[in-house]
């Protein structure tokens, strides 16, 4: 590497520089673009480092902190965490230009900028961790900035109660692995992932403890990756603007608990209970989510549900146990990262030019729009996996691999998540640009978002269009021995499921026969399917009758004795002193 | 019972008049009295906490002398803001001057 440190600087280059957006706040344009140029530079960087990587040498380099308890800060950076730090700050820097357009003329933007900056500096900063304790100080960082960055537009209530949500549900995981690290740390000592997995290879670490604790450290993945039973804040988190949706759902905040399974693998991989909790978790998330996508009205909330599945597929993959799974969900992350981010983005110059999020409001915008809708139609080909887009190399490998490790049921349930995605993607893609203008794209007169706003748009459909063939590199980035393979059963599944899942959204929605507002009406369980899909499974209602409403009555008896005036507010604290001093007189 | 613990006892119930009498009195100006009972409370358990053999060492007399100073100046700049609330609110009654809650 040419640059020293450049391990270090990184992650740590966004941190410092965000005192400079808050001074260059007078200048709009060159804040903005200064934020822009930052993430540009960490860049270059990661890809740097990359190439480093890739050359044959890893990186690690470490300073004493708390060496009493032999803790230390750890730089590792080894292929997986190379990669994902290129895909982190690639998406982010498209993001971050993106919003020069999207958000040009909002209030509070040095706020937004710093915070994003801060994002992407912890989440590079949390993939080059040494250990866990540093991965945990960044996975946290990660969580109140999505936090805050949900709720940006702090006047609304929603968006205050999404992000309060997010950071309140992804809290219930993070207790998780926090227990779990400690518990792992009071019995062997380390936390570092290198000697952790060496104890685990070696036999030393009791079966029964890996699977503990990995299970606990999984409930911290399952928060930030949002998986079911934990998936309820990030349809929520919506409400902030879509430039910070791309970001959590493609580079950041949703990567970062497929990160944390992954780089625990030689440590818990050993447990097969870990491995097939893991798997099933992820299954039965991507096949709720998927099937939860295909009813919402939201344009947002269709590709929010498809990342909660999308990130179960990688869970899945990861079950399986082998270096050939472990590579296809970090393949599928990346391709993900890709595809999303362009869905997002897309669905946000929509957003932004026409001011709603509700599907039945556009139409027709095909013509409006063109670059978007090539956009839009891109992230879909490949969220469906169409050759010879990204999603189709990635999902494929994860189809094949589940059935090289004998999982076929598993496999199976795949296929049927590949043909809901197909279904709920084309459905979105033909309610909102083709059939009928709706009225407000003909009242706004409708035309192209501006250029900064198209040309990531751009950049990110020739992405998607050829980081399918980077397979082989990346997989000898990551260190793969194994050779992979697409086999034609597979592909030919993977086909057949994408025609079953067009087919329908191209009869109901493309040509409307039949009709789909009458398919409800005539056929009873379908609009009760319906109702309940709506209504997410009824998952927020629990939660809200079994942990809201509980503590909130408690909160409320408590808040009674809170009177407002400060002396009564101090009369028991009177009570307590008089009662230790009577003690006192009274054991002299 | 030796005569450390007896003015350590005469401090806790000095300490203890004073936190009552601000948790009790409706009038600032009190407020700031039991207030500054509170802090001889304090400085008699500091010089008591200091004694040796019943002698005063150098140590806790001079904490004792520095706690009385950084004292008189707080309760001047008390007093000062009982005269800008009272002219503010033409109340001395903490129970009213609640606006700043809301």
């Amino acid at each position: 590497m040419i640059i020293q440190y450049a391990e270090w600087l990184v992650w740590a280059l966004p941190f410092i520089s965000i005192p400079f957006v808050l001074l260059l706040s007078r200048w709009h344009k060159v804040r903005d673009w200064f934020a822009a140029i930052v993430i540009a530079i960490t860049f270059l960087l990661s890809v740097g480092l990359l190439l480093d990587v890739q050359s044959g040498h890893e990186i690690a380099s470490s300073i004493p902190w708390l060496s009493a308890y032999g803790f230390t800060v750890t730089v590792h950076v080894d292929g997986l965490a190379a990669f994902l730090a290129v895909v982190v700050n690639s998406l982010g820097f498209l993001i971050v230009v993106y919003s020069q357009g999207y958000m040009g003329h909002e209030r509070g933007l040095p706020r937004y900028y710093s915070l994003v900056m801060l994002f992407i500096g912890a989440m590079t900063g949390l993939v080059f961790a040494g250990n866990f304790l540093q991965l945990y100080i960044f996975w946290e960082i990660v969580g109140i900035c999505s936090a805050f960055l949900i709720s940006f537009w702090y006047d609304r209530p929603e968006a205050v109660r999404a992000g309060l949500k997010a950071f309140l549900v992804t809290r219930v995981g993070d207790a998780g692995l926090l227990i779990g690290f400690v518990w792992l740390y009071t019995q062997t000592g380390t936390i570092d992932f290198q000697k952790l997995s060496a104890m685990a290879s070696q036999g030393i670490i009791p079966l029964s403890l890996l699977t503990a604790t990995g299970l606990l450290i999984f409930t911290g993945a399952m928060g930030k990756s949002a998986q079911v039973p934990l998936h309820v804040w990030l349809p929520d988190a919506m409400e902030g603007p879509t430039t910070v949706s791309a970001l959590i759902h493609a580079a950041t905040m949703v990567n970062a608990g497929v990160y944390l399974v992954a780089r625990t693998y030689p440590i818990f991989s050993l447990s097969s209970t870990w491995l097939t909790t893991v798997g099933w978790v992820g299954l039965i998330s991507a096949l709720l989510a998927a099937t939860l996508a295909t009813v919402t009205m939201d344009i947002k909330r269709v590709l929010a549900y498809s990342t909660i599945s999308q990130l179960g597929l990688m869970f899945a993959a990861l079950g399986t146990g082998t270096q050939g799974g472990w590579f296809a969900s970090q393949f599928h992350l990346m391709s993900q990262g890709y595809f999303k981010a362009l869905g997002f983005l897309a669905a946000g110059s929509i957003i932004h030019m026409l001011g709603t999020r509700d599907m039945n409001d556009m139409g027709g915008l095909r013509k409006r729009m063109p670059l978007t809708f090539i956009a839009f139609l891109f992230a879909t080909l490949a969220l469906c996996g169409v050759p010879p887009f990204v999603g189709f190399w990635s999902k494929d490998l994860i189809i094949s691999e589940l059935s090289l490790a004998n999982m076929n049921v598993q496999a199976v349930l795949v296929v049927v998540v590949s043909m809901l995605s197909a279904y709920y993607m084309f459905r979105a893609l033909f309610k909102v640009f083709f059939g009928s203008e709706g009225k407000m794209a003909v009242e706004k007169d409708l035309h192209e978002a501006p250029k900064v706003m198209t040309i990531p748009l751009i950049i990110l459909c020739a992405g998607v269009l050829v980081l399918g063939f980077t397979e082989g590199s990346a997989a000898s980035l990551l260190g793969l021995s194994a050779h992979l393979t697409l086999e034609w059963v597979t592909v030919a599944s993977s086909a057949v499921a994408i025609l079953v899942g067009f087919t329908p959204a191209y009869f109901v929605f493309y040509l409307a026969r039949p009709d789909p507002r009458k398919l409800t009406e005539e056929h009873g369980w379908l609009a009760s399917l319906r109702q309940a899909m709506l209504a997410g499974y009824w998952f927020d209602a629990v939660y809200l009758a079994v942990f809201v409403r509980p503590f909130s009555k408690i909160s409320n008896a408590v808040r009674s004795i809170q009177t407002g005036v400060l002396a009564k507010n101090l009369w028991p604290m009177l009570a307590i002193l008089l009662i230790i001093m009577l003690w006192l007189v009274l054991t002299l | 019972m030796n005569e450390q613990q007896l003015l350590q006892i005469f401090a806790a119930i000095l300490f203890i008049s004073g936190f009552g009498t601000i948790t009790t009195t409706k009038n600032l100006v009190k407020m700031i009295m039991g207030f500054q009972v509170m802090i001889w409370g304090v400085n008699l358990a500091l010089f008591a906490g200091g004694l040796v053999n019943g002698q005063a060492t150098l140590f806790s007399t001079s904490l004792v002398v520095l706690s009385i100073s950084v004292g008189a100046s707080v309760e001047a700049l008390a007093l000062s803001l009982t005269i800008l609330v009272f002219r503010r609110y033409g109340t001395l009654n903490p129970w009213e001057i609640r606006r700043l809650a809301h």
